[in-house]
């Protein structure tokens, strides 16, 4: 995936989570924070690949708000 | 990406051989086992490291002869000049052209780190070229015959959704680590069977406080205890005269309110009797008078008798003064004597009345007078009993104080009520009872107290992994919505360009395509009714598949050529011409390298750059 295709992708992504949280009541507790953090951790794997990036790293990133 | 030359070394049936390639259409034109396929494999292998016959040990593209065989292409990129190596045995080396002298940039067998270069550098990747660059001798009868799953995949790979999903993929391994997480603090949270009710720190409060007692009994005890025991005993005796005092201070009140109210009525009675002060001389005077009268009435009755006898006698003379009686005048004596004799007892009558008036109060008053005796009394030892509790009062404080100095409280607020009777070792053991009390609460109460906290941290950890499963389910369901967005952006698209590439063609009437339904296989809809693919013509699934392949490398981008094999094999004359037409329109904006050995080929891309071909090559 070329980094144009890889940016386009990261902005739908975040643009559809974005949608499916004002979308889907269940979501309403979820604030900007946890956003960030669910994007930040897209963008470490997609960036990295999945070989590169473990769950537990996933898990912190989200679970934690850690930087990636 | 410009293509210049082809260059071989031991390579298919090439022992070392180059090809000159231009812009345009280029026509490797042969007869079969000339090596035609041979060149067009050596592209896709250069470019890819794969043969474009899948399935295919990419040594068997090796001369039979040789140990590894090596293919080569020059092309231009982004204005400059590459060469392109790559052997059968896997090492690739790419040189760019440099003051007319070839610089080596890249020499590696590792696989991944060729095909992360390539990428990087021009965009090549495998399934992206095999599908938008090259079409090979029966490659769509084996797309169309190809699993709905395996052209997904395809996809997938051209849209960049492989990498999604396998993002996807870690997300749902990270849920799993969460759901892990959750249930270890669901247990956690049972585990801890918190009780709310705090029963113990009432109890602690209490025992403390009589430990303490106990404990400073204890020390007074082991100091002087006779001096203290002396000491209470005697705060005891002055307590009791305290409450006897207290109680005869009372009675020295009965029937007041207060010693004011005892002073008020002390000055009321006192001043009652001074208003009868002349009480005595007035009855004094009243006897005196009574008696007077008494006396004159006595003297009038014996004159009075003394006259009548003398009257009723009949005496001429009076036998004491011998003088003539005269009885009307001593009737007259008799009558007037009479009547005072009567004004007198009238006086003697009203002077008795006054007299018992004044006896009456003189009596009320010496009543008055022991009364305020009396209460003079109750003051006077009212004022004593407070004196003397004053003085015992002070005394006591001050016992109390040294007392509760040695820790030994009032004998009410001692629970215990028998601290000073209590010899040392009774008070050591209760102390050491009460120490073991209150030792086991303040345990009981500080595990307690750890379960309320390690509960408060394990039900804030739940509502944080709550949240980040909550977060986790969001990211896969983004990704799913990024997969549908990302292919309705880039197939729509490539539908159109094939709508177009049809319309061109004027290859069937009006025509909708569609290449979300079916992964990719266009779905046709010819003048209003679907159309199965497989019912096409040969010809018309060559063409649509080609205009598809158009499409689909307008959307994803091509190296900038295209590379046919054979495409008029089993066509008629009529679309063999219209294939014609096809590469030439295609060359109008891609360079285009055709293998073919049909003359009408030939004759229709004429102009074309010819690569003639024979067996012996």
């Amino acid at each position: 995936m070329d980094i144009s295709l890889e940016n386009e992708t990261l902005n739908i992504y975040k643009r559809e989570i974005e949608t499916l949280i004002q979308r889907d009541e269940k979501y309403k507790t979820l604030g900007p924070t946890e956003l960030e953090a669910i994007a930040r951790a897209f963008e470490f794997t997609l960036k990295n690949g999945h070989e590169k990036v473990r769950a537990q790293m996933l898990y912190d990133l989200i679970h934690e708000k850690k930087d990636g | 990406m410009l293509l210049e030359r082809i260059r071989l070394r031991t390579f298919g049936c090439f022992q070392q051989q180059d090809f000159d390639i231009h812009e345009g259409i280029n026509l490797i034109f042969g007869p079969n086992f000339s090596g035609k396929s041979t060149l067009v494999n050596a592209i896709f292998f250069t470019l890819t490291g794969k043969p474009i016959v899948p399935r295919v040990d990419a040594a068997a593209m090796k001369n039979p002869k040789a140990y590894s065989g090596t293919a080569g292409l020059q092309f231009i990129a982004n204005g400059e000049r590459y060469l392109l190596y790559r052997g059968t045995g896997k090492r690739v080396q790419l040189r760019s052209e440099k003051e007319s002298a070839w610089d080596v940039l890249f020499d590696d067998t590792r696989i991944r780190a060729t095909e992360s270069m390539l990428q990087e550098r021009f965009g090549i990747m495998h399934e992206q070229l095999a599908l938008t660059t090259f079409l090979r001798e029966g490659e769509i009868f084996e797309f169309l015959a190809r699993q709905s799953a395996t052209r997904r995949d395809i996809l997938h790979t051209l849209l960049g959704i492989d990498r999604l999903i396998e993002v996807r993929q870690r997300f749902i391994d990270t849920r799993r680590i969460a759901k892990r997480e959750q249930g270890r603090i669901r247990a956690h949270q049972n585990s801890l069977r918190y009780n709310p009710q705090n029963v113990n720190e009432t109890e602690i409060a209490q025992i403390e406080a009589k430990l303490k007692d106990l404990e400073n009994a204890y020390g007074a005890e082991t100091d002087d205890s006779a001096l203290i025991a002396e000491w209470v005993q005697h705060r005891d005796r002055l307590q009791k005269q305290v409450d006897t005092l207290t109680h005869q201070q009372n009675e020295a009140l009965s029937g007041f309110n207060d010693s004011a109210h005892l002073r008020q009525m002390i000055q009321t009675i006192q001043k009652a009797i001074q208003e009868n002060t002349g009480l005595e001389t007035k009855r004094e005077e009243l006897i005196q008078q009574t008696g007077r009268l008494e006396s004159e009435i006595e003297a009038l009755t014996t004159v009075c008798n003394t006259l009548r006898t003398l009257l009723e006698s009949g005496e001429q003379h009076c036998p004491t003064c011998y003088q003539e009686v005269e009885r009307e005048i001593i009737q007259r004596i008799v009558d007037e004597k009479e009547k005072e004799k009567s004004q007198r007892r009238t006086e003697l009558e009203t002077h008795n009345q006054s007299l018992e008036t004044e006896t009456k109060n003189l009596e009320s008053r010496r009543e008055l007078e022991q009364r305020l005796q009396t209460l003079q009394a109750r003051l006077t030892q009212y004022k004593q009993r407070t004196q003397d509790i004053d003085k015992i009062q002070t005394e006591l404080n001050a016992l109390s104080s040294r007392l509760s100095g040695r820790g030994i409280q009032q004998r009410e607020h001692n629970p215990s009520g028998t601290l000073t009777t209590l010899d040392k070792q009774e008070l050591k053991t209760e102390i050491d009872s009460q120490r073991k009390r209150l030792d086991k609460l303040k345990q009981e109460e500080a595990v307690r107290l750890d379960r309320l906290g390690a509960l408060q941290r394990a039900n804030s950890d739940a509502a944080k992994v709550e949240k980040t499963l909550l977060s986790l389910e969001l990211a896969c369901s983004g990704i799913d919505k990024t997969i549908e967005t990302l292919q309705q952006q880039i197939l729509k698209p490539a539908e159109d360009e094939l709508h177009h590439w049809i319309d061109k063609m004027q290859l069937f009437g009006e025509t909708r395509v569609d290449l979300q339904r079916e992964h990719l296989l266009p779905s046709l809809s010819i003048d209003g009714a679907d159309r199965s693919l497989m019912l096409l013509s040969g010809s018309e699934k060559m063409f649509l598949y080609l205009c598809f392949k158009v499409a689909l490398a307008r959307v994803l981008g091509n190296p900038g050529f295209f590379v046919l094999d054979d495409p008029t094999l089993h066509l008629d004359g009529e679309r063999k011409t219209l294939m014609v037409d096809f590469i030439r329109q295609l060359a109008e904006e891609y360079q285009v390298v055709v293998t073919s050995y049909d003359e009408d080929v030939r004759t229709g891309l004429e102009g074309a750059h010819l690569i003639e071909m024979t067996r012996e090559a």
